[in-house]
């Protein structure tokens, strides 16, 4: 049951997007509503578990090509109607919700790898693919894109672009801002856009990344070049404990410094250790770092050496394989349980990923872990190496009241995030801005809110692409 | 010699002294006359023929942010051009003072603000000169690892500005990798600082942006890098191919399979008698790029290339093509250079793995000399063109880049279009796992200078033309500027109106850089 209420159909915006798409592909069905009012935004799990959903849209459409999209915008722009570009849905932050109604621009129609170049290496993608798809196809011709987000198995390619995604073994392949070469966005009149493929350009400004990132509000990307790998020859893996949390950051900041590029590389602090080792039906203290490598034999032998003495230096324990192939196998786990601890446990679970250089770090560690611990039980890792910096993910867990889980959400995330700026942390390291984190980008950088702000009044003066994101306080979203 | 009067009014002036300081102020003709130009040949003709350009009205070097926001506020107010300046050595024009203006030289703020050696981060103001912040990483243990040809005489700002990469951008990554965050004053006055963070997920990359804006929607004051500790070994390795089909084989096999060297380019066959493929170290050092052919090519060019400055176009035309021959009694094959860096077995396996892949492509092992005297003399390109204008001739390169399935073609298609117009050659660099570059050097002449530019232009229509056609993209890493400005519609299509509309955003007085990069 929920009480969420619908809006009277737009009978000539229903006629005119029928005109473009048929009348298969798109859809004002209650059920279709409901499942694209929201992503995986942990707070509107609670949304979901108490049968409220705020902000239904009024249609949904599956446009196929480019040209569709195009001619999608083309008539929402006259008609200033809403558009929300959606992939997989599986946002954190609740990027993809339809603030304002209107029309919900499902990408997953747009599905094919239309063309793989084996010796440029590039593999020319619609955005709707799924990325485990697009990661399948290319394993069987014997490359891998190497991104890898713990979603996986339900988020598109366009969404990994408009969110800024890195996966899980960005430390060796990249994040997608690396991974892209070029790509195609229709802006809110109906303009399709590309940008040209070459390895390199020095042509000015790099228009990608102005779109990378955007969240749904500059454009619809709806076609990539990406660049591929030769899957790799072999994988070794590695398990070692750390007495002090400080001895493995160090091992970790000087594995980077080696130019050692583990394409996997995790820290658990010593609670997330605990959890992640009695998932195994081991008893170990400490702080476990996993490693996994992959590439060329000779070269992974090499790098797994030097990577075991840089951290038995350090005062790293080997604990072999096995911790580091338990993590390996189990990587997409954590994902996909949320829902059920939300709405079967009445708990409340998230993730702050916040990243910082490697001399701020322990710092930024201890700061938001303590504000955390007021209000939720932590764990923490490190993921997503550089030899810059790291990122921390925070796993948040509490058990609020019942009616108390909003409050409790939002004080934890206010804790968090006032301390991630206080220690001189960036408050997003993968997941993107949303709804969840608009307030704080503001305080982050309000001259790159306010760049935002004013590219999206010019690309999108009618404000009709993802509108009620990036907006002031108290500003209203519609 | 004439040069018209400076048109900068005493009020302006007299803000402008406010800001910055009287002494910080000038102008004096002989400064105008300098800044009127940058390294571009169509500037360097012009200067040889005792020509000048359009010269900037006044000359100003703040010295730290608030003066650069008080001068673009001053500026914005006036409508007039300010030009942020770094050390003069682009090579499109990029910063003529097209519409005069103020001329902003930022080399007054060259400060090291910090060097993080936990982070391997570094943080300088914008107008320190490259070599100069490289010596002081060095003497700390460190590189940047950005090596543009240029590095004596070019600045941090101007890397960023002019969207930079460096000779071994293949291992260190080109500036763009490099830049975790930056300072910037927009056309409004305000300033913007980007997150300084390995990395981070807000929204749009406002770097990469200002990276390659070539001075049209904000001044760069300042940027975080990242540095890499200073290599503990260097390994160099040679390869001689039979065509330039395999040796891009080559090329292309080793990004495939992970491999890092820093350095990596492979010479056409004329570019290649250039180069020396002797293995006597020291012998020809001297010849290394010197782009004058008289002195390079020994007898034979030594008779032909005179003419490139006494005789007729069309004569010319007709030599050009017979140079281009000259390829063909070069024989000398086509060599790739390779370098790598960093950890003594990594690098040992990386080059057990390249002479593997090379032996694969028909690519003959040539040793480490080659190599070795490719990096003694990397730098030397950049400061002996001149000596090619004073004979009339001129001499310019054309760096674009393509995928490897396009690369050949984008070789054979431009050197196609040109060689009847100038001498041509060429090397492949900047490889990545999806393309690399393709850096052309052409030399020619013409009775007069103005038959020097008409030429000048119709190789770079020609080359352009060729380019676009193949599906290359029309610049690697020289930039805009103004001299290729007439091909940014084409490069860009429907992507120009996001950069009309971030000048708009940025700089809605318009006097950021006016008449540059197509806007």
């Amino acid at each position: 049951m929920t009480k969420s209420v619908r809006r009277t159909i737009n009978v000539e915006l229903l006629n005119r997007l029928r005109d473009v798409l048929g009348g298969r592909r798109v859809s004002h069905s209650h059920l279709d509503l409901l499942n694209y009012a929201r992503d995986l935004w942990p707070r509107s799990l609670i949304d979901v578990s108490r049968g409220e959903l705020h902000h239904l849209p009024d249609l949904i459409v599956w446009p196929e090509t480019t040209e569709e999209v195009s001619r999608v915008l083309r008539v929402c722009n006259e008609m200033r109607v809403p558009v929300v570009p959606f992939g997989g849905g599986s946002g954190l932050t609740g990027g993809a919700q339809p603030m304002c109604g209107g029309v919900v621009l499902d990408t997953k129609r747009m599905n094919r790898l239309e063309r793989l170049s084996e010796q440029s290496m590039l593999a020319v993608c619609q955005t709707g693919i799924l990325g485990a798809k697009l990661e399948a196809e290319l394993n069987r011709k014997g490359f891998t894109m190497g991104h890898f987000p713990g979603s996986l198995g339900t988020s598109t390619l366009g969404g990994y672009l408009a969110t800024r995604s890195a996966g899980q073994a960005a430390t060796l392949y990249g994040k997608i801002e690396d991974i892209v070469v070029s790509l195609q966005a229709v802006l809110a009149d109906g303009t399709v856009m590309h940008t040209r493929t070459a390895p390199r350009r020095a042509t000015g400004p790099d228009f990608n990344q102005l779109f990378i990132g955007s969240e749904g509000t500059l454009g619809v990307i709806t076609r990539a070049h990406m660049r591929i790998h030769l899957l790799p020859e072999t994988r070794a893996f590695r398990g070692l404990v750390f007495k002090k949390l400080s001895s493995g950051l160090e091992a970790l900041r000087l594995l980077m410094r080696a130019g050692v590029r583990p394409a996997f590389v995790r820290l658990s602090d010593e609670e997330d250790t605990a959890y992640t080792m009695n998932a195994l039906g081991l008893e170990v203290k400490g702080c476990l770092l996993v490693l996994v490598f992959q590439g060329r034999q000779t070269l992974v032998e090499l790098e797994n050496e030097m990577a075991i003495n840089i951290c038995r230096q350090a005062g790293g324990r080997d604990h072999g394989d096995e911790p580091a192939q338990h993590w390996f196998s189990h990587r997409y786990a954590e994902y996909y349980r949320q829902s059920p601890i939300f709405a079967d446990e009445g708990m409340i679970i998230d993730t702050v990923e916040v990243a910082t250089t490697w001399s701020n770090l322990e710092k930024l560690y201890k700061t938001v872990r303590t504000a955390l611990a007021k209000h939720v039980t932590v764990l923490a890792n490190f993921a997503h190496a550089y030899p810059e910096g790291c990122s921390i993910v925070f796993t948040m867990l509490a058990k609020p009241e019942p009616d108390d889980g909003y409050k409790l959400y939002d004080k934890a995330w206010d804790a968090a995030l006032n301390a991630t700026l206080k220690a001189g942390g960036v408050i997003s390291h993968a997941h993107g801005i949303g709804l969840l984190k608009n307030k704080w980008l503001q305080k982050q950088n309000p001259a790159a809110f306010a760049l935002w702000r004013g590219m999206k009044k010019r690309l999108d003066p009618n404000d009709i692409l993802n509108p009620g994101k990036i907006v002031l306080d108290g500003e209203a979203a519609c | 010699m004439k040069i018209a009067p400076s048109q900068a009014s005493v009020g302006m002036l007299e803000e402008l002294a406010n800001i910055v300081g009287e002494a910080n102020v000038s102008t004096n003709d002989l400064f105008r006359l300098s800044y009127s130009r940058d390294l571009n040949p169509v500037s360097n003709l012009a200067t040889n023929d005792g020509r000048f350009g359009p010269m900037p009205d006044v000359v100003v070097w703040p010295t730290n942010t608030e003066q650069v926001v008080a001068i673009v506020k001053l500026a914005a107010k006036k409508r007039t051009p300010v030009i942020p300046y770094g050390a003069g050595s682009g090579v499109c024009g990029g910063t003529v003072p097209l519409r005069g203006g103020i001329m902003l030289d930022l080399k007054k703020m060259k400060r090291i603000i910090e060097l993080d050696e936990t982070s391997l981060t570094v943080t300088a103001e914008a107008g320190i000169i490259g070599q100069i912040l490289e010596m002081e990483l060095n003497r700390k243990g460190y590189t940047m690892g950005h090596f543009p040809s240029s590095v004596y005489t070019s600045t941090l700002g101007g890397y960023l500005a002019a969207r930079s990469a460096g000779q071994l951008s293949s291992k260190y990554g080109k500036i763009e990798d490099m830049v975790l965050g930056m300072e910037v004053v927009l056309g409004t006055g305000e300033v913007m600082q980007t997150a300084i963070s390995p990395r981070c997920s807000l929204g749009p990359d406002w770097n990469q942006i200002f990276v390659g804006s070539e001075g049209t929607l904000g001044v760069i004051t300042s940027a975080t890098c990242r540095i890499r500790p200073y290599p503990a070994t260097r390994r160099f390795a040679s390869f001689i191919f039979p065509d330039v089909e395999s040796g891009v084989n080559a090329m292309r096999l080793m990004m495939r399979h992970g491999l890092q060297p820093s350095a990596m380019r492979l010479y056409d066959e004329l570019d290649t008698v250039l180069v020396g493929t002797s293995s006597k170290e020291g012998e020809s050092d001297d010849s290394f790029l010197d782009f004058l052919p008289v002195s390079q090519f020994g007898n034979v060019v030594k008779s032909i290339v005179p003419g490139l400055v006494r005789r007729t176009e069309r004569f010319f035309g007709q030599r050009a093509d017979l140079i281009n021959q000259l390829e063909r009694f070069a024989n000398k094959g086509n060599l790739l250079v390779l370098m790598f860096e960093g950890d003594e077995r990594q690098t040992e396996e990386e080059h057990m793995l390249a002479a593997e892949i090379c032996d694969k492509s028909s690519g003959r092992d040539k040793g480490p000399e080659p190599a070795m005297r490719w990096y003694k003399n990397r730098y030397h390109v950049s400061y002996k063109q001149s000596k090619v204008f004073y004979h009339g001739a001129f001499v310019d390169t054309i760096e674009v880049a393509s995928t490897w399935r396009k690369v050949v073609r984008l070789y054979d298609e431009v050197r196609e279009a040109v060689k009847g117009l100038a001498f041509i050659m060429a090397h492949f660099s900047h490889a990545y796992l999806d393309g690399c570059s393709v850096y052309f050097t052409f030399v020619s002449a013409g009775t007069s200078v103005d038959k020097a530019e008409q030429t000048h232009r119709q190789v770079w229509d020609a080359a352009m033309e060729a380019t676009l056609k193949v599906g290359g993209t029309i610049s690697h890493h020289h930039g805009i500027g103004y001299t290729k400005a007439r091909f940014m519609a084409d490069e860009h299509g429907h992507a120009m109106r996001v950069y009309e509309a971030l000048k708009r955003e940025m700089d809605p007085a318009g006097v950021l850089n006016p008449g540059k990069m197509g806007l």
